[in-house]
């Protein structure tokens, strides 16, 4: 059963589509890339996986079913802009994905987060940008999903950021699920991937391993990536 | 000792490549236990099935092996680990002969090279 | 999950409504006391104690004002901040059905309106009840308990049928109220820009639409109604259960566009 299958996939919004018929399939134990410029449908097509856009033709399945209630106790899904209401605690947010997604691994959790010296009295208000978005990345990672879908984890942090960031990924996803990473710093992610899906104007132009393109072209994605887009 | 990864090669060839280096060079010692694959991937900053993938290829050459509840170790046998020195010394010298071969030196020169040079470094 | 969407609902709203009920309580304890000292306390012209009485009933009429007006702004700004803005990232991919997000919005407004009454009852109680009032309550308690144990069975079961009804009006009409509210907050933001401003353009839209149906409505149904003959007890039931099942309806209709709004057109930005 593929985790991830889009047949199809259609999303206008008004006379501009967003996506043009996407079709494509993610298996379980990958980490994937999903790789295109500003605009190119990226953050469309997730939004569609967890069911916050509906689409217009075609169709998408999380492990065969349609995003909506059961589909989203699989998916860990981390959005692109920091979403977690401001006023919790960082001890409260825990409660609440405790009490919502019974595979989140409080212990897990707790532990990033005391390395972070993020004590659960603290106010999300009161913190940093950047140890917002770490909290928000560590609560995603904490479950046991069988799908996450990452929309510009590493978009713009700083290099120390961004390698705590896709060292939490690598260290902490449930081995049987697939991760699927939104970006345009091609480079940044490059080593993390198994996979990419280069999409360009709502289409999906380049499904490969990252090792093939690496091994068929003598390139790496990033050059391959600005060779086809010459962006 | 830093992971560096070039852009024109597999990412896998080169984690061999590297934890080769690691191996001759002592940074991991004989029979030392390797972290998992996942604290390895981490660290190296690449994915874990890349990481397995490397690994189970130094598997297949015997330079490291698997205990099915202990864990990955690092070979006990000093004469693989001689071998794959000399394997590796080996591809240096062809890397540097064939550069060499292009700037257009002979043999000769290049002995001659090296004796002076060593002398110099003395 | 409704139990546990509740209660992060009455724990983002809480931290807001509970210290506002209790100031309520407290200012009109004071104010109570304050009234008692002025009374006992000789005072000739002006002096801190007036000043500080003024201050403290000031306040407490204020308090008596923002518990049902806070109470009222909190169901809209929930509503809008924690569906429709970026929160709505989260709470919309929460394994929960759009139903139960809404009527947990629904139930934990309900519970602020319901308490927003008694606290502002208990509040003026507090502050107004004397010797008098008590007295009253005293004699009015037998008469009741009276009318309780030897009833006269008509009177009584129209009394407790009326009680019941206007109940259950207050509070359908509660949930049209939030409904009147979340529904074009709904439809707004389905847009792409402006969605406040098209939100409150839909507020008076659903305002207009309600008032045209009710009136047509009316118009249509009262000379259906006018010929049966009925006692004047049972007419009055009629009309209660007529208002309910009317807001009831309207409620319904809300519902449903707010329900598939959300659920197939949201547009999060």
């Amino acid at each position: 059963m593929n985790i991830l299958e889009c047949n199809g996939l259609v999303k206008r919004f008004g006379p501009t589509a967003a996506l043009a018929g996407v079709t494509f399939a993610i298996q379980p134990g990958r980490i994937v890339g999903l790789l295109g410029p500003n605009g190119s449908g990226k953050t469309t097509l997730i939004k569609l996986a967890n069911g916050l856009l509906t689409p217009t033709a075609g169709e998408i399945l999380i492990n065969g079913l349609p995003p909506g209630q059961e589909s989203h106790s699989l998916v860990s899904y981390l959005p692109e802009r920091t979403s977690l209401p401001l006023w919790m605690t960082v001890g409260q947010l825990q409660d609440f994905y405790q009490d919502f997604y019974p595979d989140f691994q409080r212990q897990q959790s707790q532990e990033m987060l005391d390395r972070l010296e993020l004590g659960n009295k603290q106010k999300l208000k009161h913190l940093s940008k950047g140890n917002r978005e770490k909290v928000q990345l560590i609560l995603a990672m904490s479950r046991k999903a069988q799908l996450y879908l990452l929309d510009e984890p590493i978009g713009g942090v700083d290099p120390a950021a961004r390698d705590y960031i896709l060292d939490t990924i690598i260290r902490n996803y449930n081995p049987e699920a697939s991760v699927i990473i939104s970006t345009h710093l091609i480079a940044d992610v490059e080593t993390v991937l198994d996979e990419v899906l280069f999409i360009n104007q709502g289409q999906i132009t380049l499904q490969s391993s990252v090792d093939q393109i690496r091994e068929e072209k003598g390139m790496s994605v990033d050059a391959l990536f600005r060779e086809v887009y010459r962006c | 000792m830093p992971w560096e990864f070039r852009s024109d090669a597999p990412i896998y060839t080169q984690l061999i490549d590297q934890l080769q280096r690691r191996i001759v060079t002592g940074v991991l010692l004989p029979g030392e236990r390797l972290p998992s694959v996942r604290d390895l991937a981490g660290e190296a900053g690449v994915n874990p099935n890349t990481m397995q993938r490397a690994l189970t290829e130094m598997e297949r050459q015997g330079l490291v092996h698997s205990q099915r509840t202990a864990g990955r170790f690092v070979t006990g046998d000093a004469g693989r680990i001689k071998a794959l020195r000399e394997d590796m010394a080996r591809e240096q010298l062809r890397g540097f002969l064939s550069g060499m071969a292009q700037l257009g030196f002979s043999r000769e020169e290049i002995t001659a090279l090296i004796q002076t040079e060593g002398e110099n470094d003395t | 999950m409704l139990r546990k969407l509740m209660k992060h609902e009455f724990r983002a709203t809480a931290r807001l409504m509970l210290p506002l009920y209790l100031a309520a309580l407290v200012l009109a304890l004071l104010s109570r006391l304050g009234d008692l000292a002025t009374q006992h306390i000789a005072v000739s012209g002006f002096n801190i104690l007036d000043l500080l009485y003024g201050i403290i009933t000031v306040g407490f009429a204020a308090a008596l004002i923002a518990v049902p007006v806070v109470a009222f702004i909190l169901m809209i700004l929930r509503f809008r901040s924690n569906l429709l803005a970026d929160e709505g990232y989260v709470m919309f991919t929460l394994p929960v059905s759009t139903h139960q997000l809404v009527w947990s919005k629904l139930l934990v407004s309900l519970v602020w309106f319901v308490g927003a009454v008694v606290v502002d009852a208990l509040a003026v109680m507090v502050l107004a009840a004397d010797r008098a009032f008590f007295q009253a309550l005293g004699d009015l308690l037998p008469t009741i308990l009276n009318n309780l144990t030897q009833p006269d069975q008509a009177l009584l079961g129209h009394a407790v049928g009326y009680t019941a009804e206007f109940v259950l009006l207050c509070l359908v009409g509660c949930i049209l109220c939030c409904l009147t509210f979340y529904t074009p907050l709904a439809i707004g933001h389905s847009f792409d820009r402006r969605k406040m401003l098209l939100s409150v353009v839909f507020f008076f839209v659903i305002q207009i639409a309600m008032e045209i149906i009710s009136v047509v409505g009316a118009n249509l149904l009262f000379p259906l109604v006018n010929d049966v003959t009925v006692s004047p007890a049972l007419s009055i039931h009629g009309g209660l259960w007529g208002l309910i099942l009317c807001a009831a309806v309207f409620a319904g209709v809300l519902y449903c566009i707010t329900i598939r709004m959300l659920h197939r057109h949201l547009n999060l930005e």
